[in-house]
């Protein structure tokens, strides 16, 4: 379980898992900041996904970079106790949607609706995975948000991809997608936008 | 009726194809523009024209991003097309000519449609004479005997598409654009510099005018005090040109946009800038051309003899003879547009549409041939 505790600071909370820290121990802010400012190019983005919550330092940030753009962060919901999530989240509660996942099927509905980030140093084995299949490299989980969008002839296709290559715009355009079908259109289109 | 404009290539060449978006405009249709997320800056300034963004940028970015779902782009593209076919535009009017576009037009909805066009793949484009005088006199090697606009207007079947008038400022700044896209085509800033500060000894006002991202390069080349250098936007280019007595420029957007801004023009066309494919659409504007075999070259190759010297045959001297030709007005050839000639000679004979994969074939020649792309990149 993760539980919060006193920086070396004596003020700045941080996050700790079995007693490993999840954020810095000397400055988090200044180390979520950091983070932050990786992701200033994502400004045209209307939402953006992050994995891991730590001590939400990393997810004020985001947001103060970030103010007109809806966060979600997704995390292992077996690791955080409900009060410990409604404390992280006082401050940020209007811009931050948290999302406590359970188990991998929860994921197969996630609605990606914008560039999935991960916040390493607060991530668990767990939520390694989760960042994975958000990612869209969990075949099984692909072929459902595929079928949910009506990329019916995609969401056929995509079981070609062989084991250990990833799922990505080059792996699909080497699918043998119907011609005629909405899916390989977009794909000959896409293609000239990389060309 | 309502009419969509593709126009997806560079800012350059928005600002050329505006002179047809006027002409139409002017014949009572109702335009809107297609352009790519990164030409998002001229929304503001031609606020006469409806406009739609294509996110290629984004799309482009998502396609290679680890942090990007494999089918985001597929979802936004999807949403995109699916938003753009609520419109219900009347006709859609292909004017960027290469595959990609010829591609999105088989994937958007109208009644009608004008231009390169291809569907699952295959070219199914409806060859009109001056479509096909666009696509085989129009590529790198060769020199047609009309401009970009006036091939384009033909292309679209346009009638009567007449170079801009200008303006006669007795007063205003001499306005100089000192870069352009490509190295081929830029005049050695020593010379601009040299050129500034003569203009400043006739008691000229000079500025020189650059994208703001490339202020700090052009501003520390060793500018006399007298000099201005400013680094802007769109709008405040637009509002300096409409003040300005003349610009002096090397094939650019800035170059064009001063054409609608009926400001006088002296084009500097070296390397790869072809004044008679790209010249300023625009009455007794001045273009000074090098003499050399090699000019114009190919976009996409290097300098053939790795020195640019066709920048040299353009000497400071010639530029102020032409400027002071120019705020004299004593230029006597006027700019005629052809249009009319070359219809009558394409319309002759039997029009039959070329073999089904003419127009790949002719994509793929162009490609293997010099390198080059389909429209012109100024």
């Amino acid at each position: 379980m993760v539980q919060l505790k006193t920086s070396q600071d004596g003020i700045t909370v941080i996050a700790e898992r079995d007693g490993a820290p999840l954020c810095s121990l000397r400055d988090p802010r200044k180390e979520a900041v950091g983070w932050a400012t990786r992701w200033m190019e994502l400004q045209d983005y209307p939402s953006l996904v992050v994995v891991g919550l730590g001590a939400a330092h990393h997810l004020q940030a985001l947001a103060e970079q970030h103010p007109d753009q809806r966060i979600s962060v997704v995390f292992d919901g077996n690791d955080y106790s409900e009060t410990l999530i409604q404390v992280l989240r006082s401050g940020i509660e209007s811009q931050v949607q948290f999302v406590p996942v359970q188990n991998t099927l929860d994921l197969s509905q996630f609605s990606f609706s914008g560039p999935i980030l991960l916040y390493r140093p607060a991530c668990s084995g767990v939520e390694l995975e989760y960042f994975r299949i958000i990612c869209g490299q969990d075949p099984q989980t692909l072929k459902v948000q595929a079928e949910k969008l009506g990329f019916h002839s995609l969401a056929s296709s995509l079981a070609q991809v062989p084991p250990g290559v990833a799922y990505n715009f080059a792996s699909i355009k080497n699918l043998s997608l119907a011609p005629e079908s909405r899916e390989a259109q977009l794909v000959d289109l896409l293609s000239e936008v990389v060309r | 009726m309502k009419i969509l404009a593709l126009s997806l290539l560079r800012v350059g060449d928005f600002f050329q194809h505006l002179h047809l978006a006027k002409q139409l405009r002017g014949s009572g249709h109702e335009v809107h523009f297609l352009i790519h997320d990164e030409c998002q800056s001229l929304v503001k300034l031609c606020t006469d024209y409806e406009f739609h963004i294509f996110p290629r940028k984004k799309l482009g970015r998502q396609l290679v991003s680890r942090h990007t779902h494999p089918l985001m782009p597929f979802h936004l593209l999807d949403e995109w097309l699916k938003k753009m076919n609520q419109l219900e535009f009347d006709e859609i009017q292909n004017w960027t000519h290469d595959r990609f576009s010829a591609k999105l037009m088989g994937m958007l909805s109208a009644p009608s449609k004008r231009g390169a066009l291809m569907v699952q793949g295959k070219d199914v484009t409806c060859w009109r004479p001056g479509l096909r005088y666009l696509d085989e006199h129009w590529g790198a090697s060769h020199t047609p005997t009309l401009s970009y606009i006036e091939a384009l207007a033909l292309a679209m079947e346009i009638p009567a598409v007449s170079p801009a008038p200008f303006r006669l400022n007795s007063t205003g700044p001499v306005v100089l654009q000192v870069t352009t896209s490509d190295v081929k085509k830029t005049w050695s800033l020593r010379s601009w510099i040299q050129l500034a500060s003569l203009l400043a000894d006739q008691g000229e006002e000079v500025v020189v005018v650059t994208a703001p991202e490339e202020l700090i390069s052009v501003s520390s080349g060793g500018w006399d005090s007298r000099i201005q250098v400013r680094g802007l936007d769109w709008i405040k280019t637009w509002d300096l040109l409409k003040r300005a007595k003349l610009l002096i420029s090397g094939d650019t957007s800035v170059l064009h946009l001063a054409v609608h801004a009926e400001t006088r023009v002296l084009g500097l066309y070296l390397g790869s800038a072809n004044a008679k494919k790209t010249g300023p659409f625009q009455y007794k504007a001045r273009t000074l051309t090098p003499q050399i075999e090699c000019h114009p070259c190919y976009h996409r190759s290097d300098c053939r003899s790795q020195d640019h010297r066709c920048h040299d045959l353009i000497t400071i001297q010639m530029v102020m003879d032409e400027f002071k030709l120019l705020l004299k007005c004593e230029v006597n050839s006027s700019y005629e547009t052809q249009v009319g000639l070359v219809l009558a000679e394409q319309v002759q004979g039997p029009h039959q549409n070329p073999s089904s994969n003419i127009f790949e074939n002719i994509i793929e020649n162009r490609f293997n041939e010099n390198g080059d792309s389909y429209g012109p990149r100024p």
